[in-house]
């Protein structure tokens, strides 16, 4: 049975909680909220903090079990039959979308002539190398490939100190505070990814007292470092273009990236940064592959093998359905805020609510 | 004692990974064969690099002229700096179709991610530009880094001019905006910039402007060639812009006027009006500019403070010698002259803004950063509020030093032929 560590829980939870979202958020939180979009961010990824808390006190209660099996202890079979296979399709599906947004990040930047199969063989190629290697791997690599990710973040933001607008962040709160709140309701979704994805991980966790309470710790660190890393790139988006043009652009960071000029002879290094949003993204997809992986093989009782041949066609499939980039917008949007956000609500909120008060009786 | 089936199946499961792994590298042998890099890879010589792009208005309704300014690295030149100076210009209805026509006739694919200067022409910034750079902030090889400039007259000659030195004028343009902070004598707009103004409410865009120097004009003379072809460009002034049209020209006090408000000056040189015979010219060495918006029963009140620390470079006209007592009165009133002289420009341009009346130096965006209440009440009727805003001036000079000398040099005798006392 495989087992990571707690710091390797500390760097997989990051790594996953981020992915791809440093793309989306400015545009998102900024049609929301304007030039206090920033301020949305951070309540945001808090929100998670209560739900990943839940989950780490189910793990402690019921060890060596991912929330399917939890569930099918506490709700009954039928219950964590259906959780399960709701798990399944949504993780599969949304790993698809990822797929398809990895995809569309490159041909919008870089290399628009690449058909998006040749990046979809590629990529999925290393995910399947990935999850293949199973999560001790994919906990190590994303120990080497987070903290890159999150110092070409920080280096991005510092090197488009000389593109800021003066003053481009004042009046705060013109509008007061309804703005900020409905970014965050925009965005609290993406917490729960994690969140869905952490139900998953559950069995794979250390058991000690100890290294639960150290887990608990780092589940704060985890979404408080994650909402800052995003608090910072959409306060530059905003800083850089205002709230009107960070709301227009698909993705902003892209746009800074291209923007950065080091003295007059440095220019045009995005392509290096995209390589590592790559990375990111392959983080994240695999993260959802996992999880309709280790759902597959719960309800279903397959062997890992043939899991595989169930999830890789649908998850293929998935990209190609979505050949515009404005309709994958939409439909992630849409997956986060119908899919993912009921879901993980729902499941954890239930499930530790039961079983909490089967524990006082 | 093991089971022999269970070993025997081990084997063969062995025998099995070994065949797939040398199949798997096999095949990546193979495959690169047949890879020959990304798709639509383009190699050097097949790229024509555009450092310029010229923008004018077309002569059939609706079609735009692009000039490009494109330089290519010279064949065996005896240095890699060598280029040559190629010059396009095609008519089309759509920016991007441009980019076709450079390749039916060069052979080359333009490539546009090192364009660094957009030339807009006069007719085509005042009928609108905003549909026209669409393309410019969309297509993913452009940057929004890219600075723009109109051009008094044409883009396509403004890049076609031959200049005195042999640069390329999309090139001499780029070094001297990029170097702008040592004169700080126009403002510079990046394209990114344009389009973050061109959503605000409270403040419109300025472009600097740039026009052909014939010699003698402007007070600049140089010797050209034979003809009296305008062997220079000169860079001076801003167009204002409102919707994306041009609709008004700032002068070159207009401008510098703008710089100082908008804390754009880096350094630069200021001379002073006469005053009992004497007047200075100071560098500045640091700017600062800050406001305030204050409300009364008349209604709101901007005030602009400006911190300028100067060096004293000239003095013009006679002056005795002085004791470092005097000379540090002196300094004072200086002082007080160069700040009249800051403040003849900075009027200038507060004037200007109320006249046209497009805010172009951001009162409403400075309010609104301020006092956002009282934006929301004035936002409605900005321009006529504008119109009647009382802006007050408040500009606060320091001498830091005057050089390596102090009073004038001295001479025993005076112009009337009387000893000096």
């Amino acid at each position: 049975m495989e087992r990571i560590s707690t710091h390797q829980f500390l760097m997989l939870g990051a790594g996953v909680t981020l992915g791809t979202t440093f793309f989306p958020v400015g545009m998102t939180v900024a049609s929301s909220a304007g030039r206090d979009g920033w301020m949305a961010v951070i309540p945001a990824f808090l929100f998670g903090i209560p739900f990943s808390l839940m989950l780490l006190s189910l793990a402690e209660k019921y060890p060596q079990k991912n929330l399917i099996q939890i569930t099918e202890q506490v709700l009954g079979k039928w219950m964590g039959k259906i959780f399960g296979i709701l798990a399944i399709l949504i993780s599969i599906y949304f790993g698809g979308l990822l797929a398809r947004q990895g995809v569309d990040m490159f041909s919008r930047s870089i290399l628009p002539l690449i058909p998006f199969w040749a990046f979809l063989l590629s990529g999925f190629v290393l995910v399947l190398m990935l999850v293949n290697a199973g999560i001790e791997v994919m906990a190590r690599f994303c120990e080497i490939v987070f903290p890159i990710v999150a110092v070409a973040l920080i280096g991005t933001a510092l090197l488009s100190i000389p593109r800021f607008e003066q003053g481009e962040l004042l009046p705060f709160l013109e509008n007061g505070f309804k703005p900020v709140l409905f970014g965050v309701i925009e965005i609290i979704p993406w917490p729960m990814e994690f969140v869905l994805f952490l139900g998953g991980l559950l069995k794979f966790l250390p058991q000690g007292q100890q290294e639960i309470r150290q887990m608990r710790a780092k589940v704060w660190h985890v979404l408080l470092f994650v909402g800052l890393l995003n608090m910072l790139i959409t306060l530059v988006e905003i800083w850089v273009f205002g709230p009107t043009e960070a709301t227009r652009l698909t993705y902003g960071l892209l746009t800074l990236g291209k923007m950065i000029e080091i003295s007059q002879t440095v220019s045009g290094i995005e392509s290096i940064f995209t390589v590592i949003w790559m990375g990111a993204s392959l983080i994240k997809v695999s993260a959802f592959y996992f999880l309709g992986l280790w759902g597959v093989q719960t309800v279903f009782g397959l062997k890992r093998g043939v899991a595989h041949m169930f999830i890789i066609p649908i998850m293929s499939v998935i990209p190609w359905t979505l050949t515009r980039g404005a309709d994958l917008q939409i439909a992630i949007t849409q997956a986060d805020r119908y899919l993912i956000l009921p879901l993980a609500l729902v499941w954890v909120i239930l499930l530790w609510g039961v079983s909490w008060w089967r524990q006082r009786k | 004692m093991g089971n022999p089936t269970l070993g025997g199946e081990l084997v063969e499961a062995k025998k099995i990974k070994v065949i797939l792994k040398r199949g798997l590298i096999l095949f990546l042998i193979f495959s690169l064969f047949f890879l020959e890099g990304c798709w639509g890879k383009k190699e050097v010589d097949q790229l024509a690099f555009v450092i310029g792009i010229g923008l004018d208005q077309g002569k059939k309704p609706g079609d735009i002229i692009f000039t490009f300014q494109i330089a290519q690295p010279k064949k065996g030149g005896q240095s890699g700096s060598e280029i040559n100076n190629w010059i396009l210009s095609t008519e089309v209805t759509h920016a991007p179709l441009s980019e076709e026509k450079v390749f039916e006739i060069l052979n080359r694919y333009p490539f546009v991610g090192t364009t660094k200067i957009l030339v807009i022409g006069e007719e085509l910034a005042k009928s609108g530009i905003n549909s026209v750079i669409d393309s410019f902030q969309r297509y993913y090889q452009f940057r929004r880094t890219m600075y723009m400039i109109v051009a008094k007259g044409k883009a396509k000659d403004i890049l076609n001019t031959k200049l005195r030195n042999d640069q390329l004028p999309a090139l001499s343009l780029l070094g001297r905006i990029e170097e702008n902070k040592a004169v700080s004598s126009f403002p510079v707009t990046r394209i990114g910039h344009y389009l973050t103004l061109l959503s605000r409410e409270g403040q419109a865009p300025i472009i600097p402007v740039v026009d052909r120097l014939q010699p003698g004009e402007g007070g600049i003379d140089y010797k050209g060639s034979e003809g009296g072809e305008a062997e220079e460009l000169l860079l001076e002034g801003a167009g204002v812009f409102r919707v994306g049209k041009l609709v008004s020209y700032l002068t070159d006090q207009e401008s510098k006027g703008y710089l100082w408000l908008e804390n754009e000056v880096g350094t630069r040189f200021i001379s002073t009006e006469e005053m009992n015979g004497i007047s200075v010219t100071a560098k500045v060495i640091r700017s600062k500019s800050n406001y305030s918006v204050t409300q009364d029963e008349k209604g709101p009140r901007f005030n602009y403070q400006l911190k300028v620390i100067v060096a004293m470079t000239e003095v013009m006209g006679s002056q005795p010698p002085m004791s470092p007592e005097k000379w540090a009165a002196f300094t004072g009133d200086a002082e007080k002259l160069v700040a009249q002289a800051i403040e003849k420009e900075c009027q200038a341009a507060i004037n200007k803004d109320k006249e046209i009346p497009n805010d172009f130096l951001g009162i409403g965006r400075h309010i609104e950063q301020k006092n956002p209440s009282l934006w929301k009440e004035v936002r409605n009727n900005w321009e006529k509020t504008l119109q009647d805003l009382p802006v007050d001036l408040d500009v606060e000079v320091t001498i830091e030093h005057s050089g390596v000398d102090r009073n004038t040099p001295v001479s025993p005798v005076n112009p009337e032929g009387t000893r000096q006392e």
